[in-house]
């Protein structure tokens, strides 16, 4: 068995790699480049939104710019949480049950609050 | 038959639910590595804490809401304040480690004085960013505290 490991691993039907983790791993890494940038706007964007009247902060969701800025912040930052989150889970929750649960929780929590913030840009954008 | 009794035990605890898990930061003496790791991991978890305000930010924007009432009741608490400066503190402490995670990942900075370099520059410019957006805040009179 174990020489049969150690020779073919693609090659069995039980055991071996399912050929996603490479892919899930670059997708952690690129949501965090894209992060960075994002990020650092966002900071400047809040800071200033709270800093100016809020009838301000419309006019800048009528920017395009900004817009656009904002859509891919909530895009990548929730999608960045929920697999930050999911790292947590498989790692501290041994229950089969409890994570499934958890996994599911995570996932529809952070699709929910991003269409919620989704569509509010877009509203503000387009109103 | 030993290898036998061990599979059986395996078996059993993949059964029951009662495999091990990771990592058993309890066992291990505080290190700034080890401290700073987990660190990012908890202002991860906090920060995603704080999205649903954004998007709670953002909705009352689109409901014309424009003050963001119902929030500001509860971010002007003194439990609030405090939730909202750990936000500020975690979002730069994530941001700074996150880009030596970056780093790392591109295979550079893995030397154990290296390591402590770019942690305790890490903390450094948290400091610092986390002083000047403070300052900015008191200095700039936002709204969210008047």
């Amino acid at each position: 068995m174990a020489l049969i490991s150690m020779t073919s691993n693609h090659n069995r039907p039980d055991l071996g790699s399912a050929k996603s983790g490479g892919l899930h791993w670059l997708k952690e890494r690129i949501l965090a480049v894209f992060m960075v940038p994002l990020t650092g706007w966002f900071i400047c964007f809040i800071l200033r939104s709270l800093s100016e009247q809020p009838t301000q902060t419309l006019t800048a969701f009528k920017n395009p710019f900004h817009v656009a800025l904002m859509l891919m912040f909530i895009s990548v930052v929730f999608t960045h949480a929920y697999m930050g989150i999911q790292v947590v889970i498989d790692d501290y929750v041994p229950r089969d049950g409890h994570r499934v649960a958890l996994t599911v929780l995570n996932r529809f929590v952070m699709f929910f609050l991003s269409v919620v913030a989704i569509v509010s840009v877009l509203k503000l954008a387009i109103s | 038959m030993i290898f036998k009794i061990i599979n059986k035990k395996e078996e059993k605890m993949a059964h029951t639910g009662k495999r091990p898990v990771s990592p058993h930061l309890q066992v291990y003496k505080p290190q700034l590595t080890s401290v700073l790791s987990i660190c990012h991991r908890l202002t991860g978890l906090f920060l995603a804490a704080g999205l649903p305000l954004l998007s709670w930010w953002l909705a009352d924007l689109a409901f014309g809401k424009l003050h963001f009432e119902c929030a500001l009741y509860y971010l002007k608490t003194p439990l609030g304040a405090i939730f909202i400066g750990g936000m500020i503190m975690s979002l730069y402490y994530h941001f700074f480690n996150g880009i030596r995670h970056l780093v790392w990942d591109i295979g550079m900075g893995f030397e154990l004085t290296q390591v402590y370099v770019s942690g305790w520059l890490v903390l450094g410019l948290t400091v610092l960013a986390g002083a000047v957006t403070f300052w900015h805040i008191a200095s700039q009179g936002v709204w969210i505290w008047l």
